[in-house]
């Protein structure tokens, strides 16, 4: 017994080192600050991130609990608010951001909070808070729909100008998703305007 | 007090066994050991008295579910589906009433507590790919805390036979403070450890007065026994968790034994009234117990709103290793290995944030004996378990569980000496996720 435990553990240590990954990997082509605090969604597509498993994929019963009160509670991790919905247009959902055209994705979150602090080159200024409009922060949101759109609920994108094909499931499946509540309450602050 | 094993025994010698301690010998000093503490076969004959309300809801069979702090316990590799930070605590009532019938003599003994069952922490690491979490608990255990009376008065005619009076009060319990993580190895499957720190405290008071005609005279006495004791110990979990299309899981765990020692001291002083003479006898507790090695089987399927989980427990009784229990070779032990079953069902209540929970446990009886003689099974351990959830504020789950069991058991050869008994527990459990 004492044999098998003692083999157990360092053989699933290894293991551990081969797949679950703390921090997003170093992008060689990419300038630091581009990869800093991006959204996932900038650089990966929605089929990427399935594949990468990118924490929110997966964990929990999302068949069983999916579109629950549970939902949130199990599922959305602390660190990662990175939540989109479609818009349905007409601006609103993002407060002062500007509309969003119909069926397009509108980010609400920050992206990764954990994402390595940028390197900087010799002579590199730190960088500079994104620009408004790449992605409106939630600070604005305001209730309307029957439930927050996330990623992990809706892993596929938009294939066509219809979104309401993109989601047939579920209360919000129509033309258009729309965000419910105020997004995560462990949202950050929108990040001041220098 | 050693226990003893005997093919046969007359009324007279159960009656005898059953007075709680024996005569006091001449020495001033002697090894004792506790038949009612936390190294003594009974402490683990009793069964696992079940931690967390949701799990209990279920009947215990949460090794595949396992998706709050309490995975420490039950598989820690579990813990490697939280993705929130979690703060628990848990609070449970026991209510366990037993009652010996010695040809026609009843005596109960009650266990009422109600307490903290749980603290724990979780602590999900922030990751790219997979999922790594730490967590944290001090868990209750056991309870110690008992109550016995007992008075047996047989009278003929106008003249008294015997007046005998048993007490006996303990207090105390065993916690286990438990550390661990649990880890994505893989993409369908998480590994899990945990180590376990056991530590626990008895405090038992007996008393006996025996007034009593023999055939050789008047018996009159009173003894009191008192004893002090503490518990450390060392166990280790590891767990794998398997992932099958979303909504299954599928768990297996490993508990190490717990290895523990048992240390403490106390006195015996008997007082044999007609003489007006005291003996006391100053006691030394030192024993090394070492509880078997376990290990679980189990699935849970999320068929929405339904969720399905159901394991298989065996545990290596027969390699329980007390002090006490050095039997001869080729002597049977007195603890048979045995599986036991459990099965839980979760109903989530469409459109609201309440999911309702039932479940059956078979916890077979594992202890061969009876008051130190062979013993039979009249009806074995069956759990029922009910209990419900709440999500408040959407970070702040609640629940309870009710869970209810009984058992009896005979002596092999007089069905009159009979034990039955009555478990009942009631937790309450709260988890906050930031």
């Amino acid at each position: 017994m004492r044999k098998i435990l003692a083999g157990l553990l360092p053989v699933a240590l290894l293991l551990a080192g081969c797949y679950t990954v703390l921090r997003h990997p170093q992008v060689a082509d990419r300038e630091p600050q581009e990869v800093r605090n991006e959204r996932c969604v900038a650089c990966h597509s929605d089929s990427d991130l399935d594949d990468i498993e990118y924490g929110l994929h997966r964990y929990g019963y999302r068949h069983g609990y999916g579109y629950s009160p549970w939902e949130r509670y199990y599922y959305n991790p602390w660190w990662y608010d990175d939540l989109w919905y479609w818009s349905p247009g007409g601006g609103g959902v993002s407060g002062g951001g500007p509309p969003a055209p119909p069926g397009t994705r509108v980010q609400e979150g920050e992206g990764l909070r954990n994402d390595r602090p940028p390197v900087l080159r010799r002579g590199e200024q730190p960088p500079r808070a994104p620009a408004e409009g790449k992605g409106t922060p939630d600070s604005g949101t305001q209730p309307s729909g029957p439930r927050s759109g996330q990623r992990a609920d809706n892993p596929s994108p938009p294939k066509s100008a219809d979104p309401g094909k993109q989601n047939p499931s579920g209360p919000e499946s129509g033309p258009q998703r729309q965000q419910e509540g105020q997004g995560m309450p462990n949202d950050r602050p929108p990040r001041p305007h220098p | 007090m050693r226990r003893q094993r005997r093919s046969s025994a007359t009324p007279a010698a159960i009656l005898a066994a059953g007075l709680g301690f024996v005569a006091a010998g001449a020495a001033a000093q002697e090894d004792y050991r506790n038949d009612e503490d936390f190294s003594s076969e009974k402490l683990y004959a009793t069964g696992d008295i079940g931690l967390g309300a949701r799990a209990m809801g279920l009947a215990g069979a949460y090794i595949a579910v396992a998706d709050d702090a309490t995975a420490l316990l039950y598989n820690p590799a579990g813990l490697a589906q939280m993705r929130r930070i979690e703060v628990a605590f848990g609070l449970r009532h026991q209510h366990d009433r037993s009652t010996h019938g010695m040809f026609g003599v009843e005596a109960e003994a009650t266990t009422r507590r109600t307490g903290l069952d749980h603290l724990a922490f979780a602590y999900p690491f922030p990751t790219y790919r997979g999922s790594l979490v730490t967590g944290i608990g001090l868990f209750r255990v056991r309870s110690n805390d008992l109550d016995v009376e007992r008075h047996d008065r047989v009278v003929d005619g106008s003249q008294v036979l015997a007046d005998n009076l048993f007490l006996r009060q303990q207090d105390g319990g065993v916690w286990r403070l438990v550390g661990g993580f649990g880890v994505d190895v893989a993409e369908p499957l998480s590994f899990g450890a945990s180590l376990s720190y056991w530590r626990g405290a008895l405090e038992d008071d007996q008393f006996v007065s025996i007034q009593q005609q023999t055939s050789s005279g008047t018996l009159d006495y009173t003894d009191r026994l008192t004893t002090s004791a503490t518990l450390d110990g060392i166990s280790l979990d590891v767990g794998l968790l398997g992932y099958v299309a979303d909504a299954g899981r599928l768990a297996f765990v490993i508990h190490s034994p717990a290895w523990m020692r048992v240390s403490g001291d106390g006195e015996k002083v008997r007082s044999w009234r007609l003489a007006s003479m005291d003996t006391v006898t100053s006691l030394f507790i030192d024993d090394h117990p070492r509880l078997p090695w376990a290990a679980s089987a189990g699935g849970s399927f999320a068929l929405r709103p339904l969720l399905l989980s159901g394991e298989l427990r065996y545990t290596a009784w027969e390699e329980l290793d007390v002090d006490e229990l050095a039997r001869l070779p080729g002597q049977p032990s007195d603890y048979k290995s045995k599986l036991g079953v459990r099965a839980g069902v979760e109903l989530l209540v469409p459109g609201t944030p309440m999911r309702l929970r039932g479940g059956y446990a078979f916890d077979p009886l594992v202890y061969d004996l009876f008051l130190g003689n062979p013993a039979r099974v009249v009806r074995d351990r069956h759990v029922l378990a009910a209990g419900a959830g709440l999500l408040v504020a959407g970070s702040f789950a609640l629940d309870a569980a009710f869970t209810w069991d009984r058992f009896e058991r005979a002596d092999a050869g007089f069905s009159r000496v009979v034990e039955k008994r009555a478990e009942k527990r009631a937790f309450l459990s709260g988890a906050y996720r930031f």
